[in-house]
């Protein structure tokens, strides 16, 4: 007996050791996890990764509530002077290195980088049909994340070949500014190249988005010549103006029904279909938070809107700059006491804004009945109208009117055509040219374009943002701060004044 | 307490639903927190089952086989509901109106769900103890075998909507009417495996009780690490020498003197294995792990993407110590004294780097960041003595000084204590200073007047009544540049008081401890408007010369100065001295009950906590946490003050 114990425990023993090694082996298969051994096997793995490479897209929906709260379009508004803390900062400009939607916006588009990037550095590893338009879209979404950080934040690290891995933390400085937009446009012009006029799939992008957007590019670097050439491609694409003198009107634009329309150049697309809770991050989902925070708080009756936080109010100073007429300064602003007063049917009860009330409200983008799902604040459908028609109309009159050979004739035309559709008729053209011309154009694109994310930067762009906006203080404002934690661990120099 | 200072306790809306009230100032985010507690329901049962199975076999005398099976089984069940509430009109987590019914276009669910949760842990042991003799004196103990074990846990959830009557008692997922739309998940599932593999052997040896020395040596394996680093070798040795056994050594007075010394190496592998995950999620927000996009009204399109970093080199964290001392025992063995010097050396920390943020938002890799060095004294004396023959006291004072240094730094500077909102860092892991150190702005009071603002160092947007920052660098500006140390988490010194008294059937212990030098920083001020502030904010600059303390500046919603910014306003000496234990017990006198029943009846009673002296302003300085968590009190919990009386019998 005593002999089997020992035979038993002598060989159980030894078979343990043989199989030690392989008892501490690790496969994440174990635990049913994929890594990226296993991925990019297939051509839907590609297609996946580029849809991955489009979300970010989604998260940075601050800096379109930053390029108004900045300028003299909006207030930061809200439920206290410590409500969405990070917009009071920049409408108040009292702006530091931590704020919560900079440093959002940095994160979101480096991550959108890293994800275009990873999908050169695996370029050459499968070929497969339709793979070379699938790139121009990474392309362009490489571009368009550079462009949002170099509007930003000016000079900014610059890499393009592969995703970063923590060996490269901290490596890289600020590459000049200039730099950075020599590759936005060398991916623009490679994503041009290669991608289709029109995808079945609504929200791709095409190559006239990556068309508006190098003549867009091309138009703050100042270089007029080759942004009119650029635009002029858009211009004579397939894109149609919403209202006079066409069918609909200009508020159709900004409906769901009007999403990926005929005026739409480019969209960031969100939607209610997944419905899904989660506060842990609440802009990184499916729906646009951009939507709720500006909605009318407490609103109650029979109305189309929902309510929301009051945030990025309208200024009188816009209601004031639509001259009589305008048929878009209802779509854009809405008097919410005008509105009640006038409808009394509808029974509307609300709350004043509780901060910074203006008692006007972002109408192209407030949240509207029905169009979200699940958790409500979290889930509204509406895409961003990131680039229209209209607008591209605007940059190719401003480019031909600064041209080397300015040619104000096509200037006025492009902006009165945005302006006709404006006063439903052609009474109310601009008939000036050279200075004026420009001056009129720069106006236009206020009042077609207000709370649509892009005043503030047109402000810094043509100079104008230091006579404009209360706060700003000149070689400092131009830019935003970059994150605090990449001075502190990447060592990058801040910007000048902060 | 975050809530509306100026709202009633309970609700007092007649016609409105609710026990508690809703704040008319604070509308959307913060909870009125009686209701959150009235409304929070969870239940869990736990199991849980070990044992250990082992086999002995003596081979030869002095060769004994053990093979050792040991496990651990846990099953835990839970269930929470979250029931249709009403927080107020425009609150996020409203789901019902003022009214008590479900607010229309909101989706309003409640929703129950159910967890069944396993862990099950084993370890495997088999060794051969040999032990031997050479010529009488030198005895030898020996020690060799190996061992492999697994820890493991796994999880399934679910969850549904539409719980009968919203009420807790018809709260099961089996009677749940609904689905789980709002969440969009209603099953997940979790799992994990960790294992380990030792080989190891002893080997202890004397020599008539005057030398002694023993040598360990371990090759430990684990899963977490990369393929090069799985296994790590661990050394360790001492040596004793007791002076007081030899022949020559008489003193007087002196009954016990032993020199010792010891050096070993420890490894630790709490860490799970670094590998480049892909992400395909849809539904996880936060980690930058989202990869999904929604063309036009389709359905969200399922995208992929890198969800981590992998770090192939993750290797053991060593631990070095090297301890060197004496123990003497003196006057009749009544006086002890024991002394060490010690140092330890930590390599290949494992913790997680701070990377540049502009490597995108994967989950940033568990990585060896480092080396810290503790050194420093340990001190005990000790008093063992029967007065009377009634009368027996045993006390002991430990004082121990310790200085910590980050020697080495592997990823370059880590950040991390992050707090408040927006989120400011409060603490750095940095070559030549103490391990998670606090990092921040100096203070140097306060503007009094606005010709105090334009005197010295600009300061953006500063008004009387705000702190005045030093200009740490010189450069005539307040900026990021000028943040500095202000604080250190650790103590100069530690002391332990032990006190053990016996009078008759009385018997007293008490032991008192006490930190002397530790930096605590104050970061559970919640700076959002409307809510409830601290007694602090009493003490305020109202008007010039009514304070000049940075720690109380101008009271203002519009902090424009950003007098809440990370800085030594919020440090304070957490020095104490605690009495932790107090206990007063008497042994009933044999004589008054049956001694065949009980051998011993002991009464009791007991004081844990039972004192905290300090100028420390918060709950209790006493924190502790990882590296960069030391010290940084987030409104933790203070330890509890328990009074305990008992009665102890032995049969």
């Amino acid at each position: 007996m005593k002999n089997t114990k020992y035979i038993l425990c002598m060989a159980l023993a030894a078979s343990m050791l043989s199989s030690c090694k392989k008892f501490i082996d690790y496969k994440p298969v174990d635990d049913y996890q994929i890594t990226a051994d296993d991925y990019l096997k297939t051509a839907d793995d590609y297609q996946k990764m580029v849809i991955g490479t489009y979300t970010p897209l989604q998260w940075i929906w601050a800096d379109v509530v930053i390029g108004d709260v900045a300028s003299d379009n909006s207030v930061s508004g809200g439920e206290n002077a410590t409500d969405q803390l990070g917009f009071q900062q920049i409408d108040d400009y009292t702006i530091v290195a931590n704020n919560s939607y900079l440093v959002e916006a940095w994160k979101s588009c480096y991550e959108g980088i890293n994800r275009a990037n990873y999908l050169e550095e695996n370029k050459g590893k499968l070929d497969f049909t339709g793979k070379d338009a699938l790139y121009g879209e990474v392309y362009f979404l490489r571009a368009y994340y550079y462009f949002e950080l170099v509007r930003l934040f000016g000079d900014v690290p610059l890499f393009v070949d592969k995703r970063l891995t923590v060996a490269e933390s901290g490596t890289f400085g600020r590459a000049p500014k200039a730099d950075v937009y020599t590759q936005i446009e060398e991916d623009l012009t490679d994503a041009i190249a290669v991608l289709p006029i029109t995808n079945p799939q609504k929200g791709r992008i095409t190559k006239y988005a990556a068309q508006a957007l190098l003549g867009k590019v091309l138009l703050y670097q100042e270089k007029f010549d080759d942004a009119a050439s650029m635009l002029e491609n858009v211009v004579n694409g397939p894109f149609q103006l919403i209202g006079y003198p066409n069918s609909g009107s200009f508020g159709d634009i900004f409906l769901q029904a009007g999403e990926n329309g005929t005026e739409s150049v480019f969209e960031i697309q969100y939607s209610n279909v997944s419905p899904y809770y989660d506060w842990s991050n609440p802009g990184r989902g499916q729906g646009n938070l951009a939507v709720q925070v500006c909605g009318i708080r407490n609103l109650t009756g029979n109305s189309p809107y929902g309510q929301g936080w009051s945030t990025n109010l309208p200024t009188q100073n816009l209601a004031n700059a639509f001259e009589a007429g305008d048929t878009r300064k209802d779509v854009t602003i809405l008097d919410i006491e005008a509105y009640k007063t006038a409808n009394p049917s509808l029974n509307i009860t609300y709350l004043t804004a509780p901060y910074k009330n203006t008692g006007l409200y972002n109408q192209k983008y407030l949240p509207r009945k029905g169009e979200t799902s699940g958790q409500v604040e979290l889930n509204y459908l509406n895409n961003f109208r990131t680039i229209r028609y209209a607008d591209v109309l605007l940059m190719a009159a401003e480019a031909n009117n600064r041209a080397t050979a300015a040619n104000d004739t096509k200037a006025k035309d492009y902006l009165n055509r945005v302006r006709r559709r404006a006063f439903a008729d052609d009474a109310h053209d601009i008939t000036a040219t050279g200075a004026a011309l420009k001056q009129a154009i720069w106006d236009e694109r206020r009042l077609e374009l207000a709370m649509e994310g892009d005043r503030f930067f047109d402000l810094v762009r043509t100079g104008q943002a230091a006579s404009k906006i209360t706060g700003f203080v000149i070689d400092k404002n131009e830019l935003f701060p970059i994150p605090q934690q990449e001075v502190d661990i990447s060592g990058l120099p801040q910007n000048p004044n902060y | 307490m975050n809530f509306d200072p100026t709202a009633p306790i309970y609700n007092n809306v007649p016609g409105s639903y609710g026990k508690y009230s809703v704040s008319t100032n604070i509308l959307s985010e913060i909870f009125n927190p009686l209701t959150q507690l009235d409304e929070t329901y969870n239940k869990s049962n736990t199991n849980k089952m070990y044992g250990k199975l082992e086999l002995q076999y003596d081979v030869l005398k002095n060769l004994k086989l053990t093979s050792r099976f040991g496990y651990t089984n846990v099953d835990i069940t839970g269930k929470s509901f979250d029931p249709l509430s009403y927080y107020g009109n425009a609150h996020i987590n409203s789901e019902l109106n003022s009214a008590g019914d479900t607010i229309p276009g909101r989706n309003s669910h409640n929703s129950v769900a159910e967890t069944k949760t396993s862990y099950f842990s084993y370890t495997f042991e088999n060794f051969a103890n040999y032990n031997f003799k050479i010529r009488e004196q030198h005895h030898f103990e020996t020690v060799l075998g190996f061992s492999m074990g697994q820890n493991s846990g796994n999880a399934i959830n679910t969850s549904r909507q539409d719980v009968f009557l919203n009420s807790w008692q018809y709260a099961d997922v089996s009677a749940a009417a609904g689905t789980a739309q709002r969440s969009g998940l209603d099953a997940g599932s979790w799992q994990y495996r960790k294992r380990n593999l030792s080989y190891f052997s002893r080997i202890n040896y004397d020599y008539k009780d005057k030398y002694l020395a023993s040598f360990s040596a371990r090759r430990d394996g684990s899963y977490a690490f990369g393929v090069k680093n799985k296994f790590g070798n661990f050394l360790a040795g001492s040596l004793g020498w007791v002076i007081s056994n030899e022949n020559f050594f008489h003193p007087k007075g002196i009954d016990y003197l032993k020199i010792r010394g010891s050096y070993g190496v420890t490894g630790n592998e709490n860490v799970s294995p670094q590998f480049q995950r892909i992400s395909n999620s849809i539904y996880i927000y936060n980690q930058g792990q989202n990869a999904g996009y929604s063309f036009g009204n389709e359905p969200t399109s399922i995208g992929a993407t890198i969800a981590s970093f992998k770090n192939d080199n993750l290797a053991w964290e060593k631990q070095k110590q090297l301890n060197v001392g004496f123990d003497i025992r003196f006057g009749k063995n009544k006086f002890s004294f024991s002394a060490d010097y010690f140092e330890k050396k930590i390599s290949g920390l494992l913790f997680t780097p701070s990377l540049s943020l502009y490597l995108g938002t994967a989950a940033p890799p568990t990585a060896n960041i480092g080396t810290t060095k503790t050194s420093g004294y340990e001190m005990t004396l000790g008093f063992n003595d029967n007065i009377t023959k009634n009368f027996r006291i045993n006390t002991n004072v430990t004082f121990t000084t310790a200085k910590n240094l980050v020697t080495e730094t592997n990823n370059g500077l880590i950040i991390g204590g992050g707090y408040g909102i927006p989120n400011q860092d409060i603490t750095r892991f940095e070559e030549g200073f103490t391990p998670g150190y606090f990092y921040g702005y100096k203070t140097d009071g306060l503007f009094q007047n606005p010709g105090d603002i334009t005197k010295g160092a600009v300061q953006n947007n500063a008004k009387p009544g705000d702190i005045r920052f030093v200009d740490v660098n010189g450069d005539g500006k307040i900026d990021a540049e000028d943040r500095t140390k202000i604080g250190d988490p650790f103590p100069n010194f530690t002391m332990g008081w032990s006190l053990n008294l016996d009078y008759k059937g009385f018997d007293f212990t008490s032991f008192v401890y006490a930190s002397v030098g530790n930096d605590v920083y104050r970061a559970y001020e919640r700076n959002l408007a409307m809510t409830n502030k601290f007694r602090g904010v009493l003490a305020r600059w109202t008007g010039e010369g009514s304070t000049n303390d940075a720690r109380n500046p101008r009271y203002t919603f519009v902090d424009a100065n950003n007098n809440t910014r990370a800085s030594d306003r919020y440090v304070e000496d957490g020095s104490f001295v605690k009495i932790k234990d107090i206990q007063l017990g008497y042994t009933l006198p044999p004589s008054l009950y049956k001694k065949k029943v009980f051998s011993k009846i002991r009464i009791y009673a007991q004081v844990k906590n039972a004192y905290t002296f300090t100028k420390y302003s918060g709950y209790d300085p006493e924190i502790s946490g990882a590296i960069f968590n030391t010290g940084i009190d987030r409104g933790s919990y203070p330890q509890a003050r328990t009074f305990s009386m008992g009665v102890d019998f032995k049969f």
